[in-house]
């Protein structure tokens, strides 16, 4: 069975890209048959260009969603086996417009994802932060969410934004699940960024985490030279070094995904 | 009779004593100023200056935590701190290191939101998770 997650904040920094990214890596690493779909207009001009086979001719998720091509030709080899890439397109920062047009426009993106998603065991889609209308019809076309939060922070008041933001991004998940009858579940809260969790969690004392600390994912991902210097080459750490803590990380954050949906299918 | 020029030395020297400030584990520090003399340390604090000392025939190094605390730090070669002493009153230094009673306020009214926020959450993530189709409806009317 197939599952198409997405990786949705709506805050920026949050560490969206690098984890849609190293997750779909992680994925094809463990053979399971993965495409990763571009929809951040921020990160499309590198985005995965450096684990793309040659020649990687796209027009890109934009191109598909107007209409202009079918998907299957817009998707690109890499160099990963199990790993195949849809980049965003040129003129994907015109999405969150598309989308915001008609309530009918919603459901487009779900569409073409679901004409593709039996070719695949995992589809991983990134998000963009500031496009509302793109991240609801993002968060619609997936059957599950993964939250990501940066967890480098040195007191309290830095958490109330992006806390603030997930609810926001919550209450989008009701009322358009509602509205569209689709109804993604919500795997878990990524901790990113996690050099100082052990000093995070002594100021936050238990107060905080303690309420939302069964909906934490147990895979923490670490500050790492290795994430952000694969991401601005538009690669996954485990290109940097496949012996890094995180590209374990990443690799641990696979598999506790793919338990993790197991179990909740199960229930 | 000179051997070396005692700039390149002390070049060397502050080099060695940037590595060792590059490297300290701050979270370490602010956990043995906290159980040895019961003081929180809640500003940031940063080293002002540092030395190579003598003591007992071993080589230490010796930090000076700041902005003008009154705190220095001894850890030997191994790294293992060796002890803390203070060139100031127990007050004086409890003051400079903990934080205004005011931000102490601000920063647990910041917890009390985000922790009321994490419960929201928490509940929002339960009710998505648990809601079939076409029971958002119901739930949210």
């Amino acid at each position: 069975m197939s599952h198409v997650i997405s990786i949705a904040a709506p805050a920026k920094k949050t560490g969206k890209t690098s984890t849609a990214i190293n997750l779909a890596a992680s994925f094809a690493i463990s053979e399971k048959k993965t495409l990763l779909i571009d929809c951040d207009p921020h990160q499309g001009a590198g985005y995965g260009t450096s684990i793309l086979t040659y020649p990687a001719r796209s027009s890109g998720f934009y191109s598909v969603i107007t209409d202009r091509s079918g998907i299957k030709e817009e998707i690109l080899s890499s160099a990963l086996d199990f790993l195949k890439v849809l980049p965003s397109g040129a003129d994907f920062s015109k999405a969150d417009f598309l989308f915001g047009d008609t309530d009918g426009d919603f459901s487009k993106l779900r569409e073409k994802v679901q004409a593709i998603k039996d070719d695949f065991d995992y589809i991983v889609l990134d998000s963009p932060s500031g496009m509302p209308n793109l991240l609801k019809s993002i968060v619609m076309a997936t059957d599950w969410v993964v939250i990501p939060l940066n967890a480098d922070i040195e007191s309290p008041k830095e958490l109330l934004s992006p806390f603030s933001e997930i609810r926001t991004l919550l209450q989008l998940i009701i009322t358009s699940g509602d509205q569209f009858q689709v109804f993604p579940k919500i795997i878990g809260i990524l901790l990113n960024k996690c050099e100082k969790i052990e000093n995070v969690s002594e100021k936050l004392s238990n107060q905080v985490f303690d309420n939302i600390n069964e909906y934490i994912l147990s895979a923490r991902i670490p500050y790492s030279r290795d994430i952000s210097q694969g991401l601005a080459l538009g690669r996954p750490a485990a290109f940097q070094n496949i012996g890094s803590d995180a590209t374990f990380a990443y690799m641990d954050l696979a598999e506790e995904l793919i338990d993790k949906i197991n179990r909740m299918q199960q229930n | 009779m000179k051997l070396i020029e005692q700039n390149a030395l002390k070049t060397v020297e502050q080099k060695l004593l940037d590595l060792i400030v590059v490297n300290l584990n701050w979270q370490a520090l602010r956990k043995a100023i906290k159980s040895q003399f019961s003081i929180k340390v809640l500003k940031d604090i940063t080293v002002d200056r540092g030395n190579i000392l003598i003591l007992d025939n071993e080589i230490v190094y010796q930090l000076h935590l700041g902005p003008e605390t009154g705190v220095s730090v001894l850890m030997d070669r191994s790294g293992e701190l060796i002890e803390i002493s203070f060139s100031e009153s127990m007050n004086e230094i409890r003051e400079k290191l903990s934080k205004p009673d005011e931000e102490i306020l601000e920063e647990q009214a910041a917890l009390e939101d985000t922790s009321a926020l994490t419960s929201e959450i928490a509940a929002m993530i339960s009710q998505i998770n648990e809601t079939d189709q076409g029971e958002i409806s119901k739930t949210e009317g």
